[in-house]
């Protein structure tokens, strides 16, 4: 069997609305706006460049149900350009765009283009050369929520270890496509939710997955991968960094490398300084735009939209708190960037510095501020009774926000950090 | 801290009291009503943490005896001995003196006060009747911190105050669902309902796409439908109008000219030469050119002798010319020669009216010839007046001198009558006398009247003798000086006679000149000189008329020799012209027409060269014309033609049918084009219909095709707007950012609105952790207090309470009953709860002792309201509370003030006075 190549991606959420981003300026909100249709115009120019075989995009084409038709319309026009270069196309749903549910401005493909179904596991050949070189097996999302184990839908192996498909003869490569949580990631809904071995048990040589925006490869035999979003979406841990597509070579019908090409457009870092060691804000805000350059030199190509937050305990912690200090200071790391190509913008700058206070030693004592600190310890250590304590604090809030007021484990636990620092300071002066 | 005494300077009914040497321990104030006990709580609470605010309801107790609203306070502490004095009024300024005598600050009166406030001091530990009764004295916030959380605070804000503060700044936030605050999570969440009601909108557009786009591709198809109806009615209707227009254009023509070329057939006349038509032209052309080339140079002779005849010549005007210009030469000379004249006749009159009126002044009958006359002894007339002027001035000289001498001697004998003896007074009418007399004598003197003197002399006389016959007496002495007087008139006589004599001289000379005889030399002179200048005048006028001769002769000669001229000219003035007398004028015009006919004679020349020339001309032109028609009248022959009409009418037939032969060809031809331009299948159904000639079904056929092409058009037409408007809407569709712009609006909202609720989560997680970090710190701290005061309010109740316990109701606590059951302070009766609440507070004041500077305790008459076992029981509690506090216990009781000294051997007495005094 000849060698061959294929682009496996995921999660384009095209037309994405960006998160946890505000007041931003309308070079950066027209950056923005275009991200997510221009890293799939380069996903495309990838195919083309590497001349793939086919390419496989494992659910959430698109980032709602409510797709946009500019979305629909430039995912169209991409698969067009890779039908008129004989690129197959295979697709499957996710839960952020269901088969059931949203509105298809499309009702035809180009050809080559194979959109699986969410009835049960469908397998297509695939030729090149009058060749099978692979079978690709997908299912798609009949809706958000799915809970069902799909991986388990897919062919497995028999058992002896023999690989069925190899044995019934003439498959090629096994490929799947399947947008599932496998592993349990946290952060992640647990939509079609599967163990690695679960995945392992079946007869397919590659499973191209989606869902999980973290770039990671769960297995080599077979191959498990997440190749992660194809443009980040949020300031958030999971969308910073690189974002882009993995390029799967194929040898003698076996996978030979899984490489990995950046195609976002806009890249999501984030930027944490301990300002312990800076006297004033002129300071914090020198290190910070030294950290910019930083990471201007360090991804020269793409517009950067950084997230800073400031670390530590010091006395600048009264100049944070002061109304209006964090914003001055955000404004004037964004006014020095203002204009610049490839843009650079600081989306957010957040404080957790705290009191420069000897934490354990007024912990020790036997006042209110002890008592204070034995409390918020005592939460610390006791995750539900934390959860508990912040449901009747945050009760007032209206359903429809509730979802967002109670925020995870961990933001929960760094809220509890920032709530006994500003208790402290609210109640007096410790030194 | 305790107090040692006060003074009161002016303070409700109390003034300048004085109060010193109180103990510690519990001093009873004991008085009756209106002694002023209240009024001094009030004042105690005054002076150490300030008067109540004139905007407050609490008595303020203006001094009613005097003096100023306030005073002093004498305290002693562990340092030793301060004073607080302070007066009501604007800023109440607190003076503090300390322990060393140097003034203290606020800071330093709050440190000694154990840093309490007015509100503690007043609901702990200075409290009347009315604060004890209250329990929300006790549930006061400021009081819970100070009391029941003490040490809790920091920096002086109280965790409940930071607790508070915690809320508000989350409530700016987010004040809860049913608050009407338009706080920041409310106004973000309105507007993402608003932008995901837009995005609804938007969404639910684009979702339209599909079907719009049908809509579209059905529209197409629509389009090229009519496009096509529209062709095919387009063809039938251009078919129709092509047959018709080959019917009238080319077909029917056709028909017309192969018609007139039958009937142009020639007959049996012979026919013309080949070249016949050529030949006629040339010889008509001949004929004509030669006809106007005759025409043409008779008309230039008429032309030219018609300017000849133009141009007049006058030999009379040409024989004078010379004459006239000779004449015109002289004109301007003439001119000023009859100014000349005018202006010797103007000066001629002016010296005439100048000479005449001296003449006048010299006098009637003084004329030209007497002028010439004057002074006839000298051979001319100026220098006679000089002589006459020599000798006048000899006259006067003379003249002057006589009479200079006269007046010396008239003088004289002035003097020499001043100077006689004063004669006998003569009587008035002899001084009149006298004086007549010797004024007559010296008139006649004076003028030389000799015949005056004998009168004057008469009077004198017989004046004289009258005086004499009266001054006899002084004769003698007069005498010598009438001697004198004889010489002096003597002399003064001959002065006179030689005036006289001077006078007749010159009154001669004058007579002699013909000037009248009263002339004064000066008049004299006068007259010789206006004399002199009528000579002048007179020479002048013979000047001027010599000179006015000659110019006159001057002008005459002129002027007859332009009449001579004007006479020898012949006329020009056209009959009954107005006749022009003016010589100038006249000479100027006989000029004009001389120079005329110069002119005319030199224009004729060349005129006359060119007549000549035209006849020559004529004369070729003439014979030229005469062969050409020669030349007419030959081929007129060869061809057997009448004359030349009938050889034209034969030539034009002849072009006439040889033309139509050629358009019915090109017509043909014109025909076999047009139907061979179109489509093979068009060309052969128009041959074929073409001569059947349905010219009025052709012409239907075409409206109603062309109808047809309008209705489809206008179909096409609104086809075409919709197929625009729907792709437009697809364009628009497939371009618009609306929906991800709206996206992005929306989630930087939700951005904002999860940072705004993370901020309100750390405020109310804050919050929370303070209230509960708060509660449990009281709840270790509480205890202490409450069983304090548990203990005295057993000891006050004999047992039937024996704990208070903490409680989330009313101000925190409530009591346990014997039988365990609580009891809410409420719930008691009204003693047993100021019984209560003064054990709470005397617990208070013990556990706050602890931790800071004690203060003082006053009570007002509290036990007013407890029987006499709990008010014996009480006693003793204050008593031995006393022990380690000061106590003050204001009361009107006497069972109080008896119960409490006979508690304890410490206990003093002061009792008030109806006044406010006290001993």
């Amino acid at each position: 069997m000849s060698g061959f190549r294929f682009v496996h991606a995921a999660d384009l959420h095209l037309d994405t609305p960006f998160e946890g981003l505000r007041e931003a300026a309308p070079d950066v909100r027209r950056a923005l706006r275009d991200a997510s249709l221009a890293a799939f115009d380069a996903l495309v120019d990838l195919c083309l460049e590497v001349d793939a075989a086919f390419l496989l995009i494992a659910g959430d084409v698109y980032d709602g149900a409510e797709r946009g038709l500019r979305a629909q319309l430039r995912f169209r026009a991409g698969l067009d350009r890779l039908s008129r270069a004989g690129v197959g196309v295979f697709v499957v749903h996710g839960n952020h765009d269901p088969t059931e549910e949203g509105w298809s401005a499309i009702r035809d493909w180009p050809e080559g283009t194979r959109v699986f179904g969410c009835e049960r596991v469908e397998s297509v050949p695939v030729e090149r050369d009058g060749e099978r070189i692979a079978t690709v097996y997908g299912i798609s999302y009949p809706r958000r929520d799915v809970h069902e184990n799909l991986a388990l839908a897919f062919p497995r192996r028999q058992a002896g270890g023999g690989e069925a498909g190899r044995e019934d003869g003439g498959l090629g490569l096994r490929v799947a496509l399947l947008h599932c949580n496998a592993g349990g990631h946290a952060g992640h809904a647990p939509y079609a939710a599967c163990s690695v071995g679960d995945l392992s048990g079946a007869a397919v040589d590659y499973w191209a997955l989606g869902h999980v925006h973290t770039r990671q490869v769960l297995c080599e035999s077979p191959w498990i991968v997440y190749p992660g979003n194809l443009q980040g979406r949020s300031p958030h841990p999971g969308e910073q960094g690189e974002k882009g597509a993995v390029v799967v070579d194929v040898e003698g019908g076996r996978v030979a490398k899984v490489g990995f090409r950046a195609l976002d457009r806009v890249r999501f870092l984030s930027v944490e300084l301990d300002v312990g060691e800076h006297g004033d804000l002129g300071a914090v805000e020198r290190a910070l735009q030294q950290r910019a350059d930083d990471l201007r030199d360090a991804h020269p190509d793409r517009a950067l939209v950084l997230g800073g937050r400031l670390t530590g305990r010091s006395a600048l912690r009264a100049d944070l708190s002061r109304a209006g200090s964090l914003p001055e200071l955000l404004e004037s790391l964004r006014d020095t960037r203002r204009g610049q190509e490839p843009l650079l913008w600081w989306s957010m700058l957040s404080s957790d510095v705290g009191l420069p206070i000897d934490r354990d030693a007024v912990r020790a004592g036997d006042d209110f501020y002890g008592q204070l600190l034995a409390l918020a310890d005592e939460l610390a250590e006791r995750p539900g009774e934390l959860r508990r304590f912040a449901r009747e604090a945050f009760a007032e809030l209206p359903d429809e926000l509730r979802g967002v007021a109670l925020p995870p484990p961990d933001d929960l636990a760094r809220l509890l950090v920032a709530a006994e620092q500003t208790a402290l300071e609210s109640v007096g002066d410790l030194e | 801290m305790r107090v040692r005494g006060w003074h009161i300077d002016g303070f409700g009914i109390h003034r300048d009291w004085r109060v010193d040497g109180i103990g510690p321990g519990m001093t009873v104030f004991h008085g009756g009503n209106e002694t002023g006990k209240t009024t001094l709580l009030a004042f105690l609470r005054g002076v150490l943490f300030g008067y109540p605010k004139g905007n407050t309801n609490e008595p303020k107790y203006p001094p009613l005896a005097g003096g100023r609203h306030g005073g002093r306070v004498h305290l002693e502490s562990e340092r030793g001995c301060f004073v607080v004095e302070r007066f009501a009024g604007r800023g109440q300024k607190v003076a503090l003196t300390l322990e060393d005598g140097r003034p203290g600050t606020a800071d330093d009166l709050a440190e000694r006060l154990g840093h309490a406030d007015a509100r503690l001091f007043r609901n702990v530990y200075a409290f009347g009747l009315g604060e004890l009764q209250q329990l929300e004295t006790l549930g006061d916030s400021g009081v819970q911190d100070h009391l029941l959380s003490a040490g809790v605070t920091g920096a002086g804000r109280s965790a409940r105050q930071a607790t508070r503060e915690l809320r508000e700044a989350a409530r700016e936030l987010f004040a809860g669902e049913r608050s009407r605050k338009r706080d920041r999570v409310k106004v973000l969440t309105e507007a993402i309902a608003e932008r995901r009601a837009e995005l609804y909108k938007r969404q639910e557009a684009a979702e339209c796409y599909p079907d719009l786009r049908d809509h579209e591709r059905r529209l197409a198809a629509r389009l090229d439908e009519l496009r096509g109806e529209s062709e095919r009615a387009r063809v039938a209707e251009r078919r129709a109008r092509r047959l018709v227009e080959l019917w009238n254009e080319v077909w029917s023509p056709l028909a017309d000219m192969r018609e007139q070329a039958a009937k142009l057939a020639p007959g049996d006349r012979d026919p013309l030469p080949a070249d016949a038509q050529p030949r006629f032209e040339a010889a008509l052309d001949a004929i004509r050119r030669d006809r106007e080339r005759l025409e043409a140079v008779r008309g230039e002779r008429q032309v030219l002798g018609a300017q000849l005849d133009g141009l007049h010549l006058d030999e009379g005007l040409r024989a004078v010319a010379p004459r006239v210009e000779a004449l015109h030469d002289q004109l301007a000379l003439h001119r000023s020669q009859r100014l000349r004249l005018e202006e010797i006749d103007s000066q001629r009159r002016a010296c005439d009216e100048r000479r005449a009126a001296i003449l006048e002044q010299l006098g009637e009958g003084f004329g030209d010839d007497a002028l010439r006359g004057f002074g006839s002894s000298a051979a001319r007339s100026d220098v006679s007046i000089a002589v006459r002027r020599d000798e006048l001035r000899g006259w006067k000289r003379r003249l002057e001198a006589a009479r200079e001498v006269l007046s010396g001697a008239v003088a004289e004998c002035l003097a020499a009558e001043r100077d006689a003896p004063p004669p006998a007074r003569p009587g008035a009418l002899v001084v009149l006398l006298a004086l007549l007399a010797a004024g007559l004598a010296a008139v006649a003197v004076a003028s030389g009247r000799v015949e005056l003197l004998l009168p004057a002399a008469l009077a004198a006389g017989g004046s004289a003798l009258g005086w004499r016959s009266r001054a006899r007496a002084a004769a003698s002495l007069r005498r010598q000086a009438a001697g004198r007087r004889s010489a002096l008139a003597q002399v003064q006589r001959e002065a006179r006679e030689s005036v006289l004599e001077v006078e007749r001289g010159f009154d001669d000379w004058k007579r002699g000149l013909g000037l009248p005889s009263h002339f004064e030399p000066a008049e004299a002179a006068d007259f010789l000189e206006d004399v002199r200048r009528a000579r002048e005048l007179l020479d002048e006028a013979g000047r001027l008329d010599a000179a006015r001769a000659r110019v006159a002769g001057d002008v005459r000669d002129w002027e007859t020799r332009v009449d001579d001229v004007l006479a020898d000219a012949p006329p020009a003035e056209p009959p009954g012209s107005p006749a022009v007398a003016d010589r100038g004028q006249r000479l100027r015009a006989l000029r004009a027409r001389c120079e005329a006919d110069r002119a005319a004679r030199e224009q004729r020349r060349p005129l006359e060269v060119r007549a000549a020339e035209l006849r020559q001309r004529f004369a070729d032109a003439d014979t030229a014309f005469a062969g050409s028609r020669a030349v007419l009248a030959g081929l007129l022959e060869e061809c057997g033609a009448d004359d030349a009409d009938d050889l034209q009418r034969r030539l034009a037939a002849r072009d006439q049918a040889e033309a139509l032969a050629r358009r019915i060809a090109a017509g043909e031809a014109d025909l076999e084009r047009r139907v061979e331009g179109a489509h093979p299948d068009e060309a052969r159904l128009l041959a074929e219909e073409l001569p059947r000639g349905r010219v009025a079904e052709w012409e239907e056929l075409a409206r109603e095709a062309r109808a047809r092409a309008a209705r489809v058009q206008e179909e096409r037409d609104q086809v075409l707007r919709e197929h625009q408007d729907a792709r437009q809407a697809l364009v628009r569709l497939e371009e618009s950012c609306d929906v991800v712009d709206l996206e992005l609006v929306k989630a930087g909202l939700e951005q904002e609105l999860r940072e705004v609720v993370d901020e309100w989560r750390r405020l109310q997680l804050s919050s929370r952790l303070v209230e509960v970090a708060l509660e449990r710190f009281e709840g270790r701290h509480q205890p202490g207090v409450l069983r304090e005061a548990g203990r005295l309010f057993a000891q006050v109740t004999d047992g039937r309470y024996p704990r208070i316990v903490q409680s989330d109701e009313d101000a925190g606590f409530s009591v346990l009953t014997a039988d365990g059951v609580h009891r809410s302070p409420r719930e008691l009766s009204r003693g047993t709860a100021e019984q209560l609440y003064l054990c709470v507070r005397l617990g208070l004041v013990a556990e706050l002792s602890r931790a800071r500077a004690p203060l003082p305790v006053v009570m007002d008459d509290v036990l007013v309201n407890f029987d006499d076992e709990r008010a014996a029981a009480m006693a003793g509690v204050l008593a031995t509370f006393a022990a380690d506090h000061q106590l003050f216990f204001f009361t009107c009781s006497t069972r109080a003030r008896d119960l409490l000294l006979s508690a304890g051997p410490g206990v003093a007495l002061r009792s008030l006075d109806a006044g406010g005094a006290a001993s």
